[in-house]
């Protein structure tokens, strides 16, 4: 459950979320310019697409957070993208919640912007196998990195989750390993296809 | 383009508000749900919620599923809660314990999450993304933001519906999902697909757009000016959970 519905965290975790991801989102749209907010936003649309896509899992199936991807393609502007992407599930289909919806934001995010951030330009240079192989490690890592938030969101609120939010660790491992595959495999074949996807937004801006 | 499972029946009288009523309306409900500390007051609130719920143009089964999906989410923590939090055993199976604290605490959050779902779906859920945009911009959020909710809007259910035809074409070629890695290189490959064709649809799209001159800005047209059922409700649900936090003050 990476997205915690209202009435579960404490104030001050709420209120340290939203001010977090306030500064993170107002950074991420600073770096992109009004001329490249349709292309960010068609892009976050399949990012969202594909996120309500079920992966299947033997028996059992997985929804993919996709943090490490979308910091690989979209940069900073991912905060921005997850912000509305979150906003619209909670107030669409009730996932997640309005209060929640900073630290939503920040557990989903911010690994994915870091990571991608730092792997982005490693990937443009690799070759398909090298690019596919980091892709898949910072998939995974994004994942963990996801948990940890969460389980850390639940843990600061209040003691009594301490042991609940250890456990909801291990829920993670999954989908850290199908994310991590499914990731690598997913940017090798776009390295094969379209390669210019992988350029960072901001040197084509640039251009 | 309706997220929302919607009853045939528009005329209902929360799709009549607007949009900001609807959205301070939402953020005061889940506001209060979330502060009540009582058992009664929790209650008090998901009554409120479910009441309000059953005013919107949403179908009751459909609500219903959508509740159950939600307290899916929050299994793992329900389940352990009542398991590790220290107090007075309830129930003994063998080794495990269901300490009282933990279930009281385990059905505050339910009551809770509940409530604030429930309060969401009521105002917002029937609410048609163009007008929350919009009414999300006349309160003060960013025009960007709104911009790209308004593309997430429109693009999300045409890239679903194009991942829907590439996994049926994935099956027509005999693709069955099992638990093996070729399974996921297939995923792989399909999320790589749907992402070139994003690519280039945003491009395809943006050189239109650029072709008509846009600029980076689009127009966004304002709201009417609230109507006096928009008062009439803000007021009642003013006094309603202004009464509902004082019991929970004093219970």
């Amino acid at each position: 459950m990476a997205h915690i519905p209202d009435g579960v965290l404490s104030l001050p975790v709420l209120v340290g979320g939203g001010v977090l991801a306030a500064g993170a989102v107002a950074v991420g749209l600073k770096r992109i310019t009004d001329l490249e907010i349709p292309r960010v936003a068609i892009l976050a649309s399949g990012f969202f697409a594909l996120s309500l896509f079920a992966v299947p899992v033997g028996p059992s199936s997985v929804h993919l957070l996709l943090g490490g991807l979308m910091g690989i393609v979209l940069g900073p502007a991912i905060f921005p993208a997850v912000f509305v992407a979150l906003l619209l599930q909670a107030v669409m289909f009730g996932f997640g919640g309005l209060t929640t919806l900073g630290v939503n934001v920040v557990n989903i995010a911010l690994p994915g912007a870091v990571i991608g951030t730092l792997c982005a330009p490693l990937i443009a240079r690799a070759t398909p196998k090298r690019a596919a192989l980091i892709a898949g490690l910072a998939s995974a890592l994004a994942v963990a990195c996801t948990g940890l938030l969460v389980a850390c969101s639940l843990a600061l609120s209040s003691a009594d989750y301490t042991l609940s939010a250890r456990v909801m660790i291990a829920t993670y491992i999954p989908l850290m390993i199908v994310e991590g595959l499914v990731g690598g495999f997913c940017i090798s074949f776009v390295k094969r296809v379209k390669p210019e996807l992988l350029a960072p937004l901001q040197s084509e801006a640039a251009q | 383009m309706a997220f929302a499972p919607t009853r045939d029946d528009t005329d209902f009288a929360i799709e009549r508000l607007d949009p900001r009523t609807r959205i301070l309306g939402a953020c005061a409900m889940v506001l209060a749900a979330v502060a009540m500390h009582s058992v009664s007051g929790q209650i008090a609130m998901v009554a409120a919620s479910a009441t309000l719920a059953s005013f919107a143009a949403l179908k009751p089964r459909d609500m219903f599923h959508r509740l159950l999906h939600v307290e899916g989410f929050m299994v793992v923590l329900l389940v352990l809660l009542p398991l590790t939090m220290e107090g007075r055993a309830v129930i003994s199976l063998g080794p495990l314990a269901l300490s009282d604290t933990g279930l009281r605490k385990a059905f505050a959050i339910v009551l809770k999450v509940n409530a604030a779902v429930l309060a969401t779906m009521a105002l917002l859920a029937t609410l048609e993304p163009v007008r929350l945009g919009r009414g999300l911009a006349t309160l003060g959020l960013p025009a960007r933001l709104v911009h790209i909710l308004l593309f997430l809007v429109r693009y999300q259910t045409l890239f679903r519906d194009e991942g829907a035809r590439l996994m049926e074409a994935m099956r027509a070629r005999g693709f069955t999902p099992r638990l093996n890695l070729r399974t996921w290189a297939t995923y792989g490959n399909f999320t790589g697909m749907l992402l070139v064709r994003s690519m280039e649809r945003a491009e395809r799209v943006e050189e239109s757009m650029r072709c008509r001159g846009f600029s980076g800005k689009f127009p966004l047209r304002g709201t009417k000016p609230f109507q006096a059922a928009d008062i009439i409700f803000a007021g009642a649900l003013a006094t309603l959970l202004a009464a509902l936090l004082a019991w929970d003050a004093l219970a």
